[in-house]
């Protein structure tokens, strides 16, 4: 068994180094291409930059992405189908085959299928879905809900909004699926207010699957019947929490509630609810086609399966792409980024959405999964990486987040409420230049004062982030505070992290 | 009360309300509907929510207030979001934010004269691959996005939504 | 029954406590806020964080069952470092204007900011700056920078009242309590979020400025608004009523109280007969006594069969019984009216429409209501000469507007009109006798509650003026008339009073319950 699988691995080693190498060559193809654009666009640049104020570079032509095989994708293969969003398409390319397959099987069987896999939670906290579903109890005196987190708001994160915007159906299949195996009535697919597109995507994609008799009632002709809807966010970050998100879809503020009870007790509607993300029920399909040890075999243990990943900030290629866990930052970085873009040097990078903690370019060869990037000193997360050079200002950057979980906080509990106003001053007044060197053990102090003290993982998401850029850049902060000015180049002409305040 | 749902916006709340098992939960959907056709989130429109929702004025004070989406003013026909969390500001977001400044004649929280473009700064719009970006919401309800921009492209949007909003109305006559 | 450490002490609860319960049976206090044991739990506030052996992160008292076998730590060093840290995180946009805040004193922020934290403040940026005096309701008033957004006021007008008023805006620390725009916060329980607050964001706008709490003294004492009975802090000072504050009594009222019956204090000091009064004319006990007496023995002589006596359900029991003995032994009349104040607005709570304290002790000292007449009969009797001596407890009359006035016009055709009274009223005037007796706040007594629950009060200060209880004037009265009624403490009144009472069940005044 072992060596099978070792056997496997090998192989989808193997097949990933292929591609890798094709993609080297395309990027040295394109970046050729690339340079020859810009040196004629680049006299035209000039001349417009005399008109105009200083902007980002106008960006190469026509951009190819690199893209693995077609036989490595599974998430992403619809991607580049055209039409692929729609019924028609989907079936011809294989869609609606996993569910007539999970139809034929038991709910517990599914179940299990779904343990054995390994899948991991999308949405950042990388729970096991398996588990998760074996804690909704079995008979229920009120109906049962699946609700999708579609809530994708964890700053450089956007690969949700891919799944939902170009395959619908497999996203739709996989929550059929998982109602069918959990004894589940009612779906809601809580979409951020702002991806609208997405909401269209999906609304059409519901109507086909109605109109074709995969939803509503009497389902593939069996005893089973399930709706789903849309329902959309209305811009609020911390609806991306789950209680958060079960507190909009029952229509009030999205205020986190207290943990136990947890939502497959009491959720939605004081129902038993699973609250699973978009990439893990798009996962589903892929369990049932081909079954739980399969997709556990696929990349490092512990976290099986094929996983999107982002790439943010000054990359060749930015963008989302798949592959295994397992996979390193320098090879996502390097064969699918098209490495740093020319004149930026790589000089740090946060490996899963802003609430990770920041890590250095030594950290590079860390292998995504869970439990790696943890070892590495930092988390998976949403595994959409943001890249920053060595023009960032560090001190700036965490100033930002820190705005950023000032904005969003809901302010139900004391410590993210004050704390996050109170960091965000504290960084702005350092990166402004009137920052004292007490200014550090405050925020150190102030980091454990909120983790840990509040009603949700929010506070953490604050103190996790602003401590290691602390940790990890001690000397630009008190570079800072020593010279009393930032000497990094501006973001803005006028403004500063200091006069931030969106929305 | 002086506003009302169009024949048109009554199927659609009748079917949104059908969705949930109480009408409380119909909250953020309804209240998005609200603004496409009233334009912004009033006080009056509140208290029409509310009544059509049966549930206390309070809660959709509640809720208006607590998500960012909710107009609670009536702002230009095309609001202008510029993203600046990490990933845009890495990537020239705030420069973006310059230019627009610069071009619409206006600061970040302001409304051009004519009442067509409101220009703001928001969170992550889960664009981060394409930055930078922003998002383009429109009176009716209506959201874009537009994605890596520069000057050049940020020139075609504008004009592209200008023509886009001479058939638009202005939120503040739209009840 | 789960069995808890805390602190070192092994104790056994019911299933279903919460630590901060647990804590308290035990001995130790948990500090909270947003806690209150009448509302939902919100575990908002995080003040009230301990440590929980076993368990990752601090959790909090207020909301966590005990487990059998748990083992808490209220005090130990990561739960005064957490308690600390909510606290500078609660004072870093809190405007500490204490010097001119109503709360000072009372004030949960002080208290606990003296007993677990007491550092310096380490902020050194602009605090947040949000709508100040803002005046949410008829009765109270709204800072939203002293807020700690604990939402007891929310809840409140949510699980007590039931009227919703009360939200939270916008959201982070932007976040204020607001009423929709163009409503109030005017349900008939309102000042009750201020009683609430644990700061000095909500207040009672008629408390305002008034006088600082730490003058004050707090006596127990009952509410004379309607025939409730709230039991109620009277808090005074140099004499005078500042404000009434409920008091817990989980049978009668629980923590609650209604603004009309809150504001009824005012009544003590609004009008006030206070001189003993011949004709218009001031005199003192002694000559008022003489005169009275005098008067009332002529009266019975002339015709006995004329008096009319009206019996006041706003008196004490122990007034009450008084005047039942002065009325048999010393006066002999059995036409006796019922006054008191005409019934109003009530609700399904704690408002009743009986405006009266004790008309439940009328009942009991007299045996009974039957025998009372009412105002048209009063009015009538006058009129026709079958009362000729009106002898009147308190100035009110359960009469509209219209009615009133036919009987102050009647009094006219009165020989002689002797008014005991609180109050002027304008009948004052035209008494022949007006005899000053003294509020609830001056004496002590028992009023007995719609409910048959038998309630006692004590004394805050000394009668107003020259102002006497209504059972010493009895007294005075009745000695000077030759037939005198021997007491000398109230309580010899009350025991008599009790063993008189026949089927009354709740013989014994009710036990006030510590807050």
């Amino acid at each position: 068994m072992t060596e099978e699988k070792s056997d496997k691995t090998e192989k989808s080693k193997e097949t990933t180094e292929e591609a890798a190498e094709e993609k080297a060559e395309e990027t040295v193809e394109e970046t050729e291409q690339a340079e020859k654009a810009e040196e004629g666009g680049e006299a035209k640049a000039a001349e417009e930059k005399k008109a105009k104020k200083s902007l980002p570079k106008p960006k190469a032509a026509a951009k190819k992405k690199p893209t693995p095989r077609k036989d490595e994708k599974y998430l992403s293969r619809n991607f580049e189908i055209p039409n692929a969003h729609n019924l028609d398409v989907y079936e011809a390319n294989g869609g609606y085959r996993a569910l007539k397959k999970a139809m034929k099987m038991d709910g517990e069987e599914i179940i299990e299928e779904v343990k054995k896999s390994n899948l991991r939670g999308r949405g950042g906290a990388g729970f096991p879905c398996g588990i998760k579903w074996s804690f909704l109890p079995k008979e229920s005196d009120v109906p049962k809900y699946l609700v999708i987190n579609a809530d994708e708001g964890e700053p450089g994160t956007f690969k949700d909004r891919y799944l939902m915007e170009l395959d619908p159906h497999r996203h739709i299949e996989g929550c059929i699926i998982a109602a069918w195996a959990l004894g589940i009535r009612y779906c809601y697919i809580f979409v951020r207010g702002e991806l609208q597109f997405a909401q269209r995507r999906l609304n059409q994609a519901i109507k086909q699957a109605y109109d074709a008799g995969y939803l509503g009632k009497n389902i593939l002709g069996q005893d089973f019947d399930f709706d789903i809807y849309v329902h959309p966010g209305a811009g609020a970050y911390i609806c991306g929490e789950e209680t958060g998100l079960i507190e909009g879809l029952e229509g009030k503020s999205g205020q986190p509630r207290m943990k136990p009870p947890f939502p497959a007790v009491v959720g939605v509607f004081q129902a038993p609810t699973i609250v699973n993300n978009v990439e893990t029920i798009s996962s589903i399909p892929f369990i049932i086609e081909n079954g739980g040890q399969w997709f556990a075999d696929m990349g490092i243990e512990k976290n099986g399966g094929p996983k999107l990943y982002g790439l943010s900030g000054p990359v060749n290629n930015p963008g989302v792409y798949e592959a295994p866990s397992g996979i390193t930052i320098r090879e996502l970085l390097e064969r699918y980024g098209g490495g740093m873009r020319d004149g930026h040097e790589l000089k740090a990078f946060i490996p899963g959405g802003s609430s990770c903690a920041v890590l250095k370019p030594d950290a590079l060869d860390a292998q995504m999964g869970f439990e790696t990037m943890r070892e590495a000193g930092s988390s998976m997360g949403t595994a959409c990486i943001t890249f920053m050079d060595t023009n960032t200002c560090m001190v700036r950057v965490a100033a930002r987040l820190a705005h950023f979980y000032h904005h969003e906080s809901c302010g139900q509990c004391t410590p993210c409420r004050e704390g996050s106003g109170w960091a965000a001053k504290v960084l702005d007044s350092i990166e402004a230049g009137r920052g004292r060197m007490e200014d550090l053990d405050l925020l150190l102090d102030m980091c454990d004062n909120i983790q840990g003290n509040t009603i949700c993982a929010l506070g953490d998401s604050i103190a996790i982030p602003v401590r290691s850029y602390l940790q990890v850049f001690p000397e630009e902060f008190e570079d800072h505070i020593k010279r009393q000015s930032c000497p990094y180049p501006a973001w803005s002409k006028r403004k500063t992290s200091a006069d931030s305040d969106a929305a | 009360m002086a506003v009302e749902f169009s024949e048109e916006a009554e199927a659609t709340f009748q079917d949104l309300i059908s969705r949930y098992p109480n009408n409380l939960a119909a909250m953020l959907p309804v209240l998005h509907l609200a603004q496409s056709e009233f334009g912004w989130i009033s006080v009056e429109v509140m208290d029409y929510v509310a009544n059509r929702l049966d549930v206390h004025p309070t809660k959709v004070l509640n809720a208006a207030t607590f998500y960012t989406m909710y107009n609670k003013q009536p702002i230009g026909k095309c609001h202008i979001q510029v993203c600046t969390t990490l990933s845009c500001a890495l990537m020239g977001g705030y420069e973006i934010i310059d230019y627009l400044e610069d071009t619409l004649g206006i600061r970040v929280g302001e409304t051009t004269p004519d009442g067509r473009f409101t220009l703001s700064e928001v969170e992550c719009l889960a664009s981060c691959g394409t930055a930078p970006m922003f998002q383009a919401s429109f009176c009716d309800g209506e959201i874009e996005y537009f994605e890596n921009l520069d000057a050049e492209r940020v020139d075609e949007v504008l004009k592209e939504l200008n023509e886009k909003l001479e058939a638009l109305p202005l939120p503040k006559d739209m009840h | 029954m789960p069995k808890v450490n805390i602190n070192g002490t092994e104790i056994e609860v019911e299933k279903g406590t919460t630590i901060l319960k647990a804590a308290a049976q035990a001995g130790f206090e948990v500090p909270h806020f947003c806690y209150h044991p009448a509302l939902s739990i919100p575990a908002n506030c995080r003040m009230c964080l301990v440590e929980v052996e076993g368990a990752r992160s601090l959790e909090p008292a207020c909301y966590s069952e005990v487990t059998d076998g748990m083992v808490v730590e209220t005090k130990s060093e990561r739960v005064i470092k957490a308690q600390k840290s909510v606290l500078e995180f609660i004072l870093l946009n809190h405007p500490v204007d204490c010097p001119i805040c109503d709360q000072a004193g009372e004030c949960k922020l002080q208290d606990y900011y003296m007993a677990y934290d007491a550092q310096e403040s380490r902020l050194r940026a602009e605090k947040n700056q949000k709508v100040k005096v803002f005046p949410i309701g008829p009765e109270v008033l709204y800072d939203g920078e002293r807020c700690i957004l604990c939402t007891r006021c929310i809840r409140f007008c949510e699980e007590i009242t039931g009227t919703n008023e009360l939200t939270i805006v916008q959201r982070g620390d932007s976040a204020e309590i607001r009423t929709f725009p163009g409503k109030e916060l005017d349900n008939p329980y309102s000042v009750c979020t201020a009683d609430i607050c644990p700061v000095g964001a909500l207040t009672s706008r008629d408390f305002r400025f008034k006088c600082r709490v730490w003058l004050l003294q707090s006596t127990d004492s009952v509410c004379t608004g309607c025939s409730n009975g709230c039991n109620i802090h009277l808090e005074h000072f140099r004499n005078e009523i500042q404000r009434y504050r409920p008091r817990y009594n989980p049978q009668v009222n629980d923590y609650w109280m209604c603004d009309a019956g809150r504001l009824s204090y005012k009544e003590v000091h609004t009008d006030r007969l206070l001189r003993p009064m011949s004709n218009g004319a001031a005199l003192n006990w002694h000559g008022v006594t003489e005169t009275a007496s005098a008067k009332l023995a002529r009266a019975l002589d002339d015709d006995a069969g004329s008096f009319g006596f009206v019996v006041s359900p706003q008196a004490s029991c122990e007034d009450l019984f008084l005047a039942k003995r002065f009325i048999e032994e010393v006066l002999g009349t059995d036409q006796l009216y019922l006054g008191g104040k005409p019934d109003g607005f009530e609700d399904d709570f704690l408002i009743k429409a009986d405006k009266n304290p004790n008309r439940q002790g009328v009942k009991a000292v007299f045996g009974g209501l039957n025998d009372f007449g009412d105002v048209d009969k009063l009015i009538d009797d006058i009129e026709s000469g079958a009362i000729k001596t009106l002898y009147m407890m308190e100035t009110h009359l359960p009469a509209d507007a219209e009615t009133r006035q036919r009987f102050v016009d009647a009094l006219d055709k009165l020989d002689l009109f002797v008014l005991q009274a609180q109050h002027c009223a304008e009948l004052a005037n035209q008494a022949h006798l007006a005899l000053p007796a003294c509020s609830h706040a001056e004496t002590e007594g028992t009023f007995v509650n719609f409910d048959g629950l038998a309630q006692p009060f004590e004394q805050a200060f000394a009668p107003h003026g020259d102002s006497l209880p209504h059972w010493q004037i009895f007294m005075r009265l009745a000695r000077a008339m030759g037939q005198p009624l021997t007491y000398t403490f109230v309580h010899q009144i009350r025991d008599e009073m009790f063993q008189a009472s026949d089927a009354d069940e709740n013989g014994e005044p009710a036990e006030a319950q510590a807050e």
